[in-house]
């Protein structure tokens, strides 16, 4: 299981984009979640973990929440909570349809 | 504790934990594997729904406890801490499970497995259900079954709940739970050691990922499409809300001549006297007053679960989230307080769906402020009693626009007060909000009907009893102590005196310091005190009080208007009193099945209590204000 150890400042999308500023239809990469306290632990057990895919399906009609893809599965989550999940953009080229944890290592194509 | 599988005559049965996240076909397996004979309670101390059931084994009984559903087994608020107190065996009264049963949803086996293997790390024997594998099929994913048991160490089986396949091994493998295979080596105890660890079993046993669902990615593209989703949602909750009011309208009335003709009935079969009418008033009518919500509650449930077992509710909440979180609740919460609009009691049955138990709490405490249909016998003779008829805009008369105003004021009461709930009382529990959509799928009409039938038991079973009593206790106050009618009184002017001189009648002399300053009367203070038992007995009481002998039309609405205090000649009925019982009846908590069914969902008298007490105040308060307000603006002259 390879993880995403880059950190470095010189990708500038990967470290200052959160969950809640991906737009509709954009796959991420999960880098972690800010925090350790309760909420973040929740975020945790959903399957937010670092290196798993989340795709943004849609945003309610009204703004939030907003309803993600992972594990397999539809999560809606409103914008306080999605705010602490940070992510890096995925490769475009890579298969929007596919989901689950297993990460991929690829680092090239970040936009 | 284990030998009570192989001996079936030990005292202690042997206990199984359903454990598994929302969502996750726990209950659906719950059921499957009991028949719905389950006992339903609360954990103590909290409102969080306790089920359990016997489980028969070929050669052995057990019970099957179903535990909360839970994301993990670190709590992050007290309703949470439950599953893990009862896993520990903290928990007064309920035993600890010696076995565990861990459903886990195919189709999100990633997410599931570090819980799978915070469970493991329990120790306890521990068998993995597989369930929705069908969909995972459906979606064209697959799992490789024999390596997941063989990388966990413990037998799996897979089920499809609502078809009953693989039930048959399920059972088998619970008829022996020593022989369960154990891990050799436990999961990490870290964090993120297990998640690594529960990647890599992901990995090696997930051999097709399941695509996303076709139809439900289809459906969702129009019923969670910005325009067309919300128009949906309004069409299915007014909908929803019509067909409460609507079908249930014939059968609660055939409801209600059946009741009417069973009293005559009885009073023509039987020898007059008081026990003939304890039988003909007070018990008949009293289970009259149970079975009529029992359309209702059926009609409700039927649909609840239908647009819930369809996957439509939580695309609803999802709709509606924004506007219930700006007052601290969440979208699940909006259905609640919508059916509370036909009853109060429906409503609250229906706040079952809200997974966190203080919103559930406070969506129960406002539910009443919504304005039901008890209500509108008595807003619709006041109105017509005292508001003139006549256009203030157009077509717009001001009779409606009381009407208007009265529902509006309820609902706007119901989420201020909320709001004040969640900020003070009843703060949030730390819970994030957090809702998984489900796919769309096809509800088994077994399945469906038996959810349906459990409700209206439950209500049967536990409400009704309380609602019956109550209603026998109002009827021996209102008729009770019997008293000599003067010679020269008879007809309504005789059962008027008979009223008066009854407990309930003396009680409204008693209360009428206190209710002085909203400008009541003994009179209203009998009409409040029936109107405990349901709030449109205040017509039939004001009815009897006044002597009218009738409940309608002209006599009693007449009568209305003339009554004056014999002393000042001031009328009783003044615009300001009009107003100030107006509101009265926008809060107070009128309604005896209201606080039953409190009892029953939140297991405590603490909350209906505490009900009653604060709508008790607030309509106080608030008729107070209106009649003062009234009093100094409006003056006495817009009735002649």
């Amino acid at each position: 299981m390879s993880k995403i150890q880059s950190h470095s400042p010189t990708r500038p999308h990967g470290e200052s984009q959160t969950l809640d500023q991906i737009s509709r239809g954009r796959s991420v990469q999960v880098v972690d979640v800010v925090g350790d306290d309760p909420i973040a632990r929740r975020l945790n057990d959903l399957g937010i973990r670092e290196g798993a895919r989340i795709s943004v399906i849609r945003r309610a009609p009204l703004g939030d929440p907003t309803v993600f893809e992972l594990c397999g599965y539809q999560l809606c989550l409103r914008r306080s909570e999605s705010s602490r999940v940070r992510v890096t953009p995925e490769p475009p080229a890579q298969d929007a349809e596919a989901s689950g944890t297993v990460a991929t290592p690829t680092q090239s194509g970040v936009a | 504790m284990t030998s009570a599988v192989a001996d079936p005559r030990s005292a202690d049965p042997f206990v199984f934990g359903l454990l598994g996240s929302p969502n996750a076909g726990k209950t659906t397996l719950f059921n499957a594997l009991t028949g719905l004979r389950a006992r339903v309670g609360n954990y103590p101390g909290v409102t969080v729904e306790r089920r359990e059931a016997e489980l028969a084994l070929d050669d052995s009984r057990c019970v099957l406890i179903d535990l909360p559903g839970t994301y993990g087994l670190d709590p992050i608020s007290a309703d949470e801490a439950v599953v893990r107190d009862v896993l520990a065996g903290r928990t007064e009264g309920v035993a600890s499970p010696d076995a565990l049963i861990v459903v886990v949803d195919a189709c999100s086996l990633p997410r599931t497995l570090p819980f799978v293997g915070e469970a493991i790390r329990l120790g306890k024997p521990m068998c993995v259900v597989l369930t929705m594998l069908d969909e995972l099929a459906a979606r064209r994913g697959n799992l490789d079954l024999a390596r997941l048991e063989a990388s966990l160490g413990v037998p799996v089986v897979g089920v499809v709940g609502h078809r009953g396949r693989g039930l048959d091994a399920l059972r088998r493998l619970l008829g022996d739970p020593q022989s369960w295979s154990r891990p050799a080596i436990l999961p990490p105890e870290d964090r993120a050691d297990r998640a690594g660890w529960a990647d890599s079993i992901a990995t090696s046993v997930i051999e097709e990922h399941p695509t996303r669902h076709r139809l439900t990615e289809r459906i969702d593209r129009v019923v969670l499409h910005p325009l067309w989703g919300s128009l949906l949602f309004a069409f299915v909750m007014v909908g929803f809300f019509q067909l409460i009011f609507t079908w249930a309208n014939p059968a609660m009335d055939a409801i209600d001549q059946g009741i009417a003709a069973l009293v005559t009935l009885a009073r023509d079969s039987l020898p007059a006297g008081w026990a003939t009418d304890l039988l003909a008033d007070g018990l008949i009518a009293g289970v009259g007053s149970v079975v009529i919500f029992l359309p209702q509650i059926v009609i409700l449930f039927s649909l609840l679960y239908l647009l819930e077992d369809l996957g439509y509710m939580a695309r609803a909440a999802f709709v509606i989230d924004r506007l219930m979180g700006r007052i601290g609740l969440e979208g699940r919460s909006f259905v609640a307080l919508l059916s509370s609009y036909a009853c109060a009691v429906p409503g609250i049955m229906a706040t079952r769906t809200i997974p966190s138990p203080r919103d559930r709490l406070v969506t129960i405490l406002v539910a009443p402020l919504m304005t039901c249909s008890a209500r509108l016998p008595v807003y619709a003779l006041l109105i017509s009693a005292f508001v003139p008829e006549r256009n203030v805009w157009g077509p717009i008369g001001l009779q409606g626009l009381v009407l208007l105003g009265l529902y509006v004021g309820g609902a706007v009461a119901a989420l201020v007060v909320a709001a004040i709930f969640k900020k003070t009382l009843i703060r949030s529990d730390g819970l994030p909000f957090v809702m998984e959509l489900p796919t769309y799928r096809w509800p088994t009409a077994k399945v469906w009907a038996s959810q349906v039938f459990g409700s209206a038991w439950a209500f049967l079973r536990r409400a009704g009893t309380i609602i019956l009593a109550a209603s026998i206790l109002l009827w021996v106050m209102l008729n009770f102590p019997k008293v000599d009618v003067p010679a020269h009184l008879e007809g309504p002017a005789a059962s008027a005196y008979a009223l008066e001189h009854s407990a309930a009648g003396r009680l409204g002399h008693a209360i009428e310091p206190a209710i002085a300053p909203l400008g009541f009367d003994w009179k209203i203070g009998v009409g409040l005190i029936a109107s405990l038992a349901a709030r449109e007995i205040l017509v039939a009481t004001l009815a009897q009080v006044y002597a009218t002998g009738s409940e309608e039309g002209e006599p009693l609405r007449e009568a209305l208007r003339r009554d004056a205090d014999p002393e000042t000649g001031e009328k009783v009925f003044s615009p300001a009193t009009v107003g100030a019982l107006l509101v009265f009846f926008v809060f107070a908590l009128q309604c005896t099945s209201t606080l039953a069914i409190m009892r029953r969902e939140t297991n405590s008298w603490r909350w209906p209590a505490f009900a009653f007490g604060y709508l008790l105040v607030l309509a106080y308060t608030a008729s107070f204000l209106t009649h003062r307000l009234v009093s100094t603006f409006a003056g006495n002259d817009w009735l002649s």
